[in-house]
Protein backbone atom coordinates (compact mmCIF):
# COMPACT_ATOMS: atom_id res chain seq x y z
CA UNK A 1 0.00 0.00 0.00
CA UNK A 2 2.60 2.69 1.05
CA UNK A 3 4.44 2.28 -2.47
CA UNK A 4 1.33 2.72 -4.12
CA UNK A 5 0.32 5.38 -2.16
CA UNK A 6 3.96 6.92 -2.13
CA UNK A 7 4.03 6.73 -6.06
CA UNK A 8 0.43 8.10 -6.40
CA UNK A 9 1.23 10.89 -4.49
CA UNK A 10 4.62 11.82 -6.46
CA UNK A 11 2.30 12.08 -9.45
CA UNK A 12 -0.02 14.41 -7.57
CA UNK A 13 2.85 16.86 -7.10
CA UNK A 14 4.21 16.47 -10.76
CA UNK A 15 1.48 18.24 -12.14
CA UNK A 16 -1.76 19.05 -9.48
CA UNK A 17 -4.37 20.34 -12.13
CA UNK A 18 -6.08 17.48 -13.88
CA UNK A 19 -4.55 15.00 -12.00
CA UNK A 20 -8.40 14.02 -11.39
CA UNK A 21 -8.57 12.21 -14.56
CA UNK A 22 -5.97 10.02 -14.18
CA UNK A 23 -6.07 6.17 -13.69
CA UNK A 24 -6.18 5.71 -9.70
CA UNK A 25 -3.84 2.93 -8.60
CA UNK A 26 -5.40 -0.40 -7.69
CA UNK A 27 -3.65 -2.77 -4.76
CA UNK A 28 -4.84 -5.60 -7.68
CA UNK A 29 -7.10 -5.90 -10.62
CA UNK A 30 -10.47 -7.37 -9.36
CA UNK A 31 -14.01 -6.73 -11.28
CA UNK A 32 -15.90 -4.07 -11.46
CA UNK A 33 -18.83 -3.70 -9.16
CA UNK A 34 -19.51 -0.77 -10.24
CA UNK A 35 -20.46 -0.69 -14.16
CA UNK A 36 -20.43 3.29 -14.74
CA UNK A 37 -16.65 3.47 -13.93
CA UNK A 38 -14.07 2.21 -16.31
CA UNK A 39 -10.67 2.71 -14.77
CA UNK A 40 -8.69 3.72 -17.78
CA UNK A 41 -10.80 6.17 -19.09
CA UNK A 42 -11.30 9.93 -18.44
CA UNK A 43 -14.05 10.52 -15.21
CA UNK A 44 -16.79 12.84 -15.66
CA UNK A 45 -18.09 13.85 -12.36
CA UNK A 46 -21.07 15.26 -13.67
CA UNK A 47 -21.82 12.25 -15.79
CA UNK A 48 -23.28 10.59 -12.43
CA UNK A 49 -25.87 10.42 -10.10
CA UNK A 50 -24.36 8.10 -6.90
CA UNK A 51 -27.88 7.46 -4.16
CA UNK A 52 -27.56 5.08 -1.28
CA UNK A 53 -30.58 3.05 -0.44
CA UNK A 54 -31.07 1.53 2.74
CA UNK A 55 -33.96 -1.51 3.34
CA UNK A 56 -35.34 -1.33 6.64
CA UNK A 57 -37.26 -4.69 5.97
CA UNK A 58 -34.12 -6.70 5.06
CA UNK A 59 -31.76 -4.98 7.91
CA UNK A 60 -31.04 -8.06 10.36
CA UNK A 61 -28.99 -5.98 12.83
CA UNK A 62 -25.80 -8.38 12.65
CA UNK A 63 -23.29 -5.73 12.26
CA UNK A 64 -20.99 -6.43 9.34
CA UNK A 65 -21.41 -3.12 7.67
CA UNK A 66 -20.43 -1.61 10.97
CA UNK A 67 -17.28 -3.94 11.48
CA UNK A 68 -16.84 -3.28 7.42
CA UNK A 69 -16.44 0.50 8.68
CA UNK A 70 -14.34 0.58 11.40
CA UNK A 71 -11.72 -1.70 9.62
CA UNK A 72 -11.56 0.47 6.46
CA UNK A 73 -10.75 3.38 7.73
CA UNK A 74 -9.63 2.46 11.45
CA UNK A 75 -12.15 4.98 12.80
CA UNK A 76 -11.06 5.28 16.81
CA UNK A 77 -13.34 3.13 19.47
CA UNK A 78 -16.33 4.70 20.78
CA UNK A 79 -16.38 6.86 17.63
CA UNK A 80 -19.38 6.10 14.42
CA UNK A 81 -18.57 6.54 10.99
CA UNK A 82 -21.89 4.80 10.46
CA UNK A 83 -24.24 2.66 12.95
CA UNK A 84 -27.30 0.82 13.31
CA UNK A 85 -29.84 1.32 15.43
CA UNK A 86 -32.98 -1.13 16.75
CA UNK A 87 -36.26 0.30 17.09
CA UNK A 88 -38.56 -1.56 19.11
CA UNK A 89 -42.71 0.04 18.79
CA UNK A 90 -45.26 -1.18 21.68
CA UNK A 91 -48.73 -1.70 21.47
CA UNK A 92 -49.16 1.73 22.49
CA UNK A 93 -47.18 3.49 20.53
CA UNK A 94 -43.94 3.77 22.29
CA UNK A 95 -40.47 3.64 20.70
CA UNK A 96 -37.78 2.27 22.75
CA UNK A 97 -34.45 2.84 20.95
CA UNK A 98 -31.01 1.72 21.29
CA UNK A 99 -27.59 0.88 19.37
CA UNK A 100 -25.04 -0.61 21.87
CA UNK A 101 -21.49 -0.27 21.04
CA UNK A 102 -22.83 1.35 17.60
CA UNK A 103 -24.02 -2.68 16.55
CA UNK A 104 -20.19 -3.05 16.34
CA UNK A 105 -21.40 -6.54 17.96
CA UNK A 106 -24.34 -7.13 16.63
CA UNK A 107 -27.38 -7.62 18.68
CA UNK A 108 -27.07 -10.71 20.82
CA UNK A 109 -29.27 -9.98 23.60
CA UNK A 110 -32.83 -9.25 23.13
CA UNK A 111 -34.14 -6.00 24.88
CA UNK A 112 -36.37 -6.99 27.88
CA UNK A 113 -39.38 -4.25 27.86
CA UNK A 114 -42.40 -5.00 30.02
CA UNK A 115 -44.80 -3.99 27.26
CA UNK A 116 -46.02 -6.41 24.18
CA UNK A 117 -44.24 -5.09 20.72
CA UNK A 118 -46.05 -4.56 17.68
CA UNK A 119 -42.89 -4.12 15.51
CA UNK A 120 -39.54 -4.34 15.91
CA UNK A 121 -36.57 -3.31 13.16
CA UNK A 122 -33.38 -1.91 12.56
CA UNK A 123 -32.26 1.54 10.78
CA UNK A 124 -28.85 1.64 9.51
CA UNK A 125 -27.38 5.45 10.17
CA UNK A 126 -24.67 7.07 7.96
CA UNK A 127 -24.17 10.15 5.90
CA UNK A 128 -26.95 11.44 4.25
CA UNK A 129 -25.52 13.10 1.42
CA UNK A 130 -27.74 16.20 1.36
CA UNK A 131 -28.45 18.17 -2.13
CA UNK A 132 -28.36 20.89 0.28
CA UNK A 133 -25.59 20.27 3.06
CA UNK A 134 -25.78 22.66 6.20
CA UNK A 135 -22.32 21.22 7.29
CA UNK A 136 -20.89 22.73 4.35
CA UNK A 137 -22.50 26.31 4.60
CA UNK A 138 -21.55 26.70 7.75
CA UNK A 139 -18.33 25.78 7.74
CA UNK A 140 -15.61 28.70 8.38
CA UNK A 141 -12.63 28.13 6.15
CA UNK A 142 -14.23 25.92 3.36
CA UNK A 143 -12.65 22.44 4.84
CA UNK A 144 -15.97 20.66 3.58
CA UNK A 145 -17.49 20.73 0.06
CA UNK A 146 -19.67 19.08 -2.51
CA UNK A 147 -18.11 17.49 -5.53
CA UNK A 148 -19.09 17.79 -8.89
CA UNK A 149 -21.00 14.14 -8.31
CA UNK A 150 -22.63 14.84 -5.20
CA UNK A 151 -20.65 13.67 -2.29
CA UNK A 152 -19.34 15.50 0.48
CA UNK A 153 -16.09 15.46 1.07
CA UNK A 154 -13.64 16.88 3.85
CA UNK A 155 -10.38 18.76 3.31
CA UNK A 156 -8.92 17.10 6.23
CA UNK A 157 -5.67 19.60 5.98
CA UNK A 158 -7.81 22.96 5.86
CA UNK A 159 -9.95 21.36 8.47
CA UNK A 160 -9.34 23.34 12.08
CA UNK A 161 -11.43 21.48 13.99
CA UNK A 162 -14.02 23.96 15.43
CA UNK A 163 -17.06 21.56 14.93
CA UNK A 164 -19.67 24.26 13.83
CA UNK A 165 -20.14 21.22 11.09
CA UNK A 166 -20.86 18.82 14.10
CA UNK A 167 -23.30 20.82 15.37
CA UNK A 168 -25.03 21.91 12.49
CA UNK A 169 -25.63 18.35 10.68
CA UNK A 170 -29.08 17.52 11.55
CA UNK A 171 -28.63 13.83 11.19
CA UNK A 172 -25.40 13.75 14.11
CA UNK A 173 -23.18 11.57 11.31
CA UNK A 174 -20.39 14.39 11.92
CA UNK A 175 -17.80 13.95 14.90
CA UNK A 176 -14.29 14.96 15.75
CA UNK A 177 -11.79 12.15 15.12
CA UNK A 178 -9.91 11.50 18.46
CA UNK A 179 -6.59 11.04 16.48
CA UNK A 180 -6.74 13.44 13.82
CA UNK A 181 -8.10 16.60 15.59
CA UNK A 182 -10.23 17.46 12.42
CA UNK A 183 -14.06 16.62 11.53
CA UNK A 184 -14.68 13.31 10.07
CA UNK A 185 -17.68 11.62 8.51
CA UNK A 186 -18.75 8.89 6.40
CA UNK A 187 -17.89 9.56 2.64
CA UNK A 188 -19.80 6.83 0.73
CA UNK A 189 -16.33 5.41 0.69
CA UNK A 190 -15.64 7.68 -2.30
CA UNK A 191 -12.15 5.90 -3.24
CA UNK A 192 -13.95 2.94 -3.33
CA UNK A 193 -15.96 4.10 -5.70
CA UNK A 194 -14.03 5.97 -7.93
CA UNK A 195 -12.22 3.07 -8.54
CA UNK A 196 -14.94 1.14 -9.28
CA UNK A 197 -15.52 -0.77 -5.66
CA UNK A 198 -19.08 -0.93 -4.11
CA UNK A 199 -18.52 1.20 -0.58
CA UNK A 200 -17.03 -1.07 2.50
CA UNK A 201 -20.53 -1.75 3.89
CA UNK A 202 -22.43 -2.32 0.90
CA UNK A 203 -20.07 -4.99 0.23
CA UNK A 204 -20.03 -6.41 3.52
CA UNK A 205 -24.35 -6.85 3.97
CA UNK A 206 -24.80 -10.47 3.49
CA UNK A 207 -29.03 -9.33 3.12
CA UNK A 208 -28.22 -7.03 0.49
CA UNK A 209 -30.43 -3.91 3.37
CA UNK A 210 -27.69 -1.52 2.03
CA UNK A 211 -27.53 -0.73 -1.91
CA UNK A 212 -25.45 1.65 -3.76
CA UNK A 213 -25.48 2.34 -7.48
CA UNK A 214 -25.50 5.27 -10.16
CA UNK A 215 -29.04 6.99 -11.25
CA UNK A 216 -27.86 7.78 -14.44
CA UNK A 217 -27.29 4.17 -15.14
CA UNK A 218 -30.80 2.84 -16.35
CA UNK A 219 -30.10 -0.87 -15.42
CA UNK A 220 -28.78 -0.26 -11.83
CA UNK A 221 -30.36 -1.58 -8.71
CA UNK A 222 -31.04 1.21 -7.75
CA UNK A 223 -32.61 3.19 -10.91
CA UNK A 224 -35.10 0.20 -10.95
CA UNK A 225 -36.27 0.88 -7.26
CA UNK A 226 -36.26 4.73 -7.97
CA UNK A 227 -38.78 3.94 -10.88
CA UNK A 228 -40.65 1.15 -9.13
CA UNK A 229 -43.44 1.99 -6.33
CA UNK A 230 -41.58 0.95 -3.72
CA UNK A 231 -41.93 2.96 -1.10
CA UNK A 232 -39.51 5.66 -0.26
CA UNK A 233 -38.64 8.33 2.79
CA UNK A 234 -35.91 10.46 3.35
CA UNK A 235 -34.92 11.31 7.53
CA UNK A 236 -36.30 14.90 8.34
CA UNK A 237 -37.30 16.07 5.39
CA UNK A 238 -38.48 19.49 7.21
CA UNK A 239 -35.09 20.28 7.45
CA UNK A 240 -34.83 20.93 3.93
CA UNK A 241 -31.79 19.39 2.91
CA UNK A 242 -32.70 17.41 0.36
CA UNK A 243 -30.99 13.92 1.35
CA UNK A 244 -29.21 11.46 -1.20
CA UNK A 245 -29.72 8.44 1.10
CA UNK A 246 -32.87 7.29 0.86
CA UNK A 247 -35.00 4.62 2.52
CA UNK A 248 -36.66 2.11 1.60
CA UNK A 249 -40.27 1.11 3.72
CA UNK A 250 -39.16 3.82 6.31
CA UNK A 251 -41.71 4.26 9.41
CA UNK A 252 -42.94 7.59 10.45
CA UNK A 253 -41.44 6.46 14.13
CA UNK A 254 -37.57 6.55 12.76
CA UNK A 255 -35.59 10.02 13.06
CA UNK B 1 2.66 81.88 14.71
CA UNK B 2 2.12 80.08 10.86
CA UNK B 3 4.11 77.06 12.07
CA UNK B 4 3.37 73.68 10.18
CA UNK B 5 1.40 71.95 12.58
CA UNK B 6 3.23 68.14 13.67
CA UNK B 7 1.39 65.37 11.63
CA UNK B 8 4.14 62.86 12.06
CA UNK B 9 1.35 61.26 13.96
CA UNK B 10 -0.12 60.56 11.38
CA UNK B 11 2.07 59.86 8.62
CA UNK B 12 3.38 56.83 11.12
CA UNK B 13 -0.34 55.34 11.45
CA UNK B 14 -0.94 55.52 7.43
CA UNK B 15 2.77 54.19 7.09
CA UNK B 16 2.58 51.37 9.42
CA UNK B 17 -1.35 50.45 7.83
CA UNK B 18 0.48 50.06 4.17
CA UNK B 19 3.32 47.83 5.86
CA UNK B 20 0.36 46.17 7.23
CA UNK B 21 -1.55 45.59 4.38
CA UNK B 22 1.24 44.62 2.00
CA UNK B 23 2.60 42.26 4.65
CA UNK B 24 -1.00 40.20 5.10
CA UNK B 25 -1.47 40.30 0.98
CA UNK B 26 1.93 38.01 1.14
CA UNK B 27 2.01 36.03 3.76
CA UNK B 28 -1.74 35.35 2.14
CA UNK B 29 -0.65 34.29 -0.81
CA UNK B 30 1.49 32.09 0.39
CA UNK B 31 -0.52 30.03 3.12
CA UNK B 32 -3.08 30.39 1.06
CA UNK B 33 -3.27 27.11 -1.69
CA UNK B 34 -3.50 28.40 -5.29
CA UNK B 35 -6.26 25.71 -5.96
CA UNK B 36 -8.99 27.14 -2.87
CA UNK B 37 -11.51 28.93 -4.36
CA UNK B 38 -15.09 28.58 -6.04
CA UNK B 39 -15.76 25.44 -8.21
CA UNK B 40 -19.37 25.61 -9.16
CA UNK B 41 -21.20 27.39 -6.39
CA UNK B 42 -19.83 29.88 -3.31
CA UNK B 43 -22.44 27.70 -0.73
CA UNK B 44 -21.38 24.52 -1.49
CA UNK B 45 -18.27 23.82 -3.92
CA UNK B 46 -15.67 26.66 -2.01
CA UNK B 47 -13.11 24.06 -1.64
CA UNK B 48 -9.08 23.31 -2.32
CA UNK B 49 -9.57 21.66 -5.46
CA UNK B 50 -6.54 18.88 -4.30
CA UNK B 51 -8.78 17.96 -1.65
CA UNK B 52 -10.58 15.14 -3.83
CA UNK B 53 -7.00 13.77 -4.43
CA UNK B 54 -5.99 13.48 -0.76
CA UNK B 55 -9.09 11.71 -0.54
CA UNK B 56 -8.35 9.26 -3.81
CA UNK B 57 -5.05 8.53 -2.70
CA UNK B 58 -6.63 6.61 0.55
CA UNK B 59 -5.92 3.01 -0.74
CA UNK B 60 -8.77 0.52 -0.24
CA UNK B 61 -8.21 -1.40 2.52
CA UNK B 62 -11.02 -4.17 2.18
CA UNK B 63 -11.81 -5.92 -1.30
CA UNK B 64 -13.75 -7.84 -3.22
CA UNK B 65 -14.71 -11.61 -2.57
CA UNK B 66 -13.12 -11.76 -5.90
CA UNK B 67 -9.46 -10.70 -4.78
CA UNK B 68 -9.33 -14.12 -2.61
CA UNK B 69 -10.16 -16.01 -5.72
CA UNK B 70 -6.36 -16.51 -6.79
CA UNK B 71 -5.00 -17.76 -3.94
CA UNK B 72 -7.65 -19.29 -1.93
CA UNK B 73 -9.64 -21.06 -4.74
CA UNK B 74 -11.27 -24.11 -2.80
CA UNK B 75 -12.95 -21.96 0.08
CA UNK B 76 -14.03 -19.38 -2.85
CA UNK B 77 -15.61 -21.88 -4.92
CA UNK B 78 -17.59 -23.38 -2.09
CA UNK B 79 -18.87 -20.25 -0.86
CA UNK B 80 -19.90 -19.21 -4.54
CA UNK B 81 -22.12 -21.66 -4.89
CA UNK B 82 -23.48 -21.73 -1.22
CA UNK B 83 -26.20 -20.24 0.88
CA UNK B 84 -23.36 -18.08 2.16
CA UNK B 85 -22.85 -16.61 -1.17
CA UNK B 86 -23.49 -13.28 -0.33
CA UNK B 87 -21.22 -12.83 3.07
CA UNK B 88 -17.98 -10.95 2.56
CA UNK B 89 -14.61 -13.05 3.15
CA UNK B 90 -13.15 -9.89 4.57
CA UNK B 91 -15.81 -9.92 7.19
CA UNK B 92 -14.97 -13.18 9.28
CA UNK B 93 -11.05 -13.17 8.26
CA UNK B 94 -10.19 -9.65 8.44
CA UNK B 95 -9.62 -7.01 5.39
CA UNK B 96 -7.22 -7.85 2.80
CA UNK B 97 -4.96 -5.22 3.07
CA UNK B 98 -4.17 -6.20 6.48
CA UNK B 99 -3.82 -9.88 4.94
CA UNK B 100 -1.39 -9.03 1.93
CA UNK B 101 0.24 -5.55 3.15
CA UNK B 102 2.06 -7.48 6.22
CA UNK B 103 4.22 -9.88 3.20
CA UNK B 104 3.21 -12.92 5.03
CA UNK B 105 3.54 -11.70 8.69
CA UNK B 106 -0.80 -11.54 9.26
CA UNK B 107 -2.09 -14.45 7.80
CA UNK B 108 -5.73 -13.38 8.08
CA UNK B 109 -7.78 -14.01 10.94
CA UNK B 110 -8.78 -17.57 10.93
CA UNK B 111 -11.43 -18.24 14.02
CA UNK B 112 -9.96 -21.22 16.26
CA UNK B 113 -12.86 -23.58 16.13
CA UNK B 114 -11.96 -25.79 18.44
CA UNK B 115 -13.63 -23.25 21.38
CA UNK B 116 -16.57 -23.49 19.12
CA UNK B 117 -16.77 -19.46 20.85
CA UNK B 118 -15.62 -17.73 17.78
CA UNK B 119 -17.45 -20.25 15.60
CA UNK B 120 -20.63 -19.05 17.80
CA UNK B 121 -19.90 -15.35 17.94
CA UNK B 122 -19.65 -15.16 14.09
CA UNK B 123 -22.58 -17.19 13.55
CA UNK B 124 -24.94 -15.69 15.91
CA UNK B 125 -24.58 -12.58 14.74
CA UNK B 126 -27.20 -14.23 12.14
CA UNK B 127 -28.58 -17.01 13.12
CA UNK B 128 -29.85 -15.66 16.39
CA UNK B 129 -33.66 -16.05 17.41
CA UNK B 130 -32.96 -13.01 20.24
CA UNK B 131 -31.90 -10.41 17.42
CA UNK B 132 -35.77 -10.47 16.77
CA UNK B 133 -36.11 -8.82 13.60
CA UNK B 134 -39.36 -8.24 12.22
CA UNK B 135 -41.47 -10.52 14.50
CA UNK B 136 -44.54 -10.39 12.51
CA UNK B 137 -43.03 -10.81 9.21
CA UNK B 138 -40.57 -13.47 9.44
CA UNK B 139 -40.51 -14.64 6.24
CA UNK B 140 -38.27 -11.42 5.19
CA UNK B 141 -35.10 -13.09 5.85
CA UNK B 142 -35.38 -17.16 5.38
CA UNK B 143 -32.74 -18.35 7.40
CA UNK B 144 -32.39 -20.80 10.47
CA UNK B 145 -32.49 -19.75 13.91
CA UNK B 146 -30.30 -20.69 17.06
CA UNK B 147 -31.77 -21.86 19.22
CA UNK B 148 -35.00 -23.20 17.15
CA UNK B 149 -33.01 -24.94 14.77
CA UNK B 150 -31.01 -27.11 17.00
CA UNK B 151 -34.36 -28.04 18.90
CA UNK B 152 -36.14 -29.18 16.00
CA UNK B 153 -32.92 -31.44 14.74
CA UNK B 154 -33.02 -33.00 18.77
CA UNK B 155 -29.51 -31.64 18.82
CA UNK B 156 -28.14 -30.16 22.63
CA UNK B 157 -27.79 -26.28 22.58
CA UNK B 158 -24.07 -26.38 23.83
CA UNK B 159 -23.12 -28.08 19.91
CA UNK B 160 -21.02 -25.59 17.99
CA UNK B 161 -22.52 -25.16 14.36
CA UNK B 162 -19.24 -26.45 12.73
CA UNK B 163 -19.98 -29.86 14.21
CA UNK B 164 -22.77 -30.43 11.26
CA UNK B 165 -22.05 -27.39 9.15
CA UNK B 166 -18.94 -26.18 6.89
CA UNK B 167 -19.40 -22.18 7.59
CA UNK B 168 -18.20 -21.57 3.86
CA UNK B 169 -20.87 -23.87 2.45
CA UNK B 170 -23.24 -24.99 5.08
CA UNK B 171 -25.22 -27.51 3.26
CA UNK B 172 -22.47 -29.27 1.57
CA UNK B 173 -21.84 -32.42 4.18
CA UNK B 174 -25.55 -32.18 5.05
CA UNK B 175 -26.60 -32.92 0.79
CA UNK B 176 -23.76 -35.61 0.80
CA UNK B 177 -24.89 -37.34 3.81
CA UNK B 178 -28.44 -37.22 3.13
CA UNK B 179 -27.27 -39.15 -0.61
CA UNK B 180 -25.61 -41.37 1.55
CA UNK B 181 -28.18 -42.63 3.62
CA UNK B 182 -30.32 -42.44 0.93
CA UNK B 183 -27.85 -44.88 -1.21
CA UNK B 184 -28.13 -46.89 1.72
CA UNK B 185 -31.60 -47.49 2.09
CA UNK B 186 -31.73 -48.72 -1.68
CA UNK B 187 -29.15 -50.95 -1.38
CA UNK B 188 -31.39 -52.62 1.92
CA UNK B 189 -35.02 -52.30 -0.31
CA UNK B 190 -32.54 -54.19 -3.31
CA UNK B 191 -30.95 -56.60 -0.49
CA UNK B 192 -34.75 -57.67 0.50
CA UNK B 193 -35.91 -58.32 -2.75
Amino acid sequence: MNKGRRKFLGYLLKGAAGSLYWVLPMPVKVPLQLPGILRDEKYDPEAHEYVFLVDINRCIGCGSCCVADKREYQVPDGQYRTWVERYLIAEGGEVYVDSPKGALKGYPEPREIDKPIRDAFFVPKLCNMCEEPSCVQVCPVGATFKTDDGFVLIDYKRCIGCSYCVQACPYGVRFIHKERRTADKCTWCYHRVRRGLLPACVNACPTGARKFGDLRDENSEVAQILKSSEPLGVLKPDMGTKPRLKYLHLRQEVI
Amino acid sequence: MSEKPNRTHAKRIVVGLVVLVVLAATVRTFLVPKDLGNHGSLFYKFYRKGAIDDELARMPRHLTNASCESCHTWEYELQVNSKHRSLSCEFCHGPWADHVNSEGKVIGYLPNPKGGEAIRALCLRCHNRAIHARPKNPEVIKTVFYPDHLKKQNVKETHSCDQCHLVHAPLKYIKQADEFFAGLEKEKEGARE
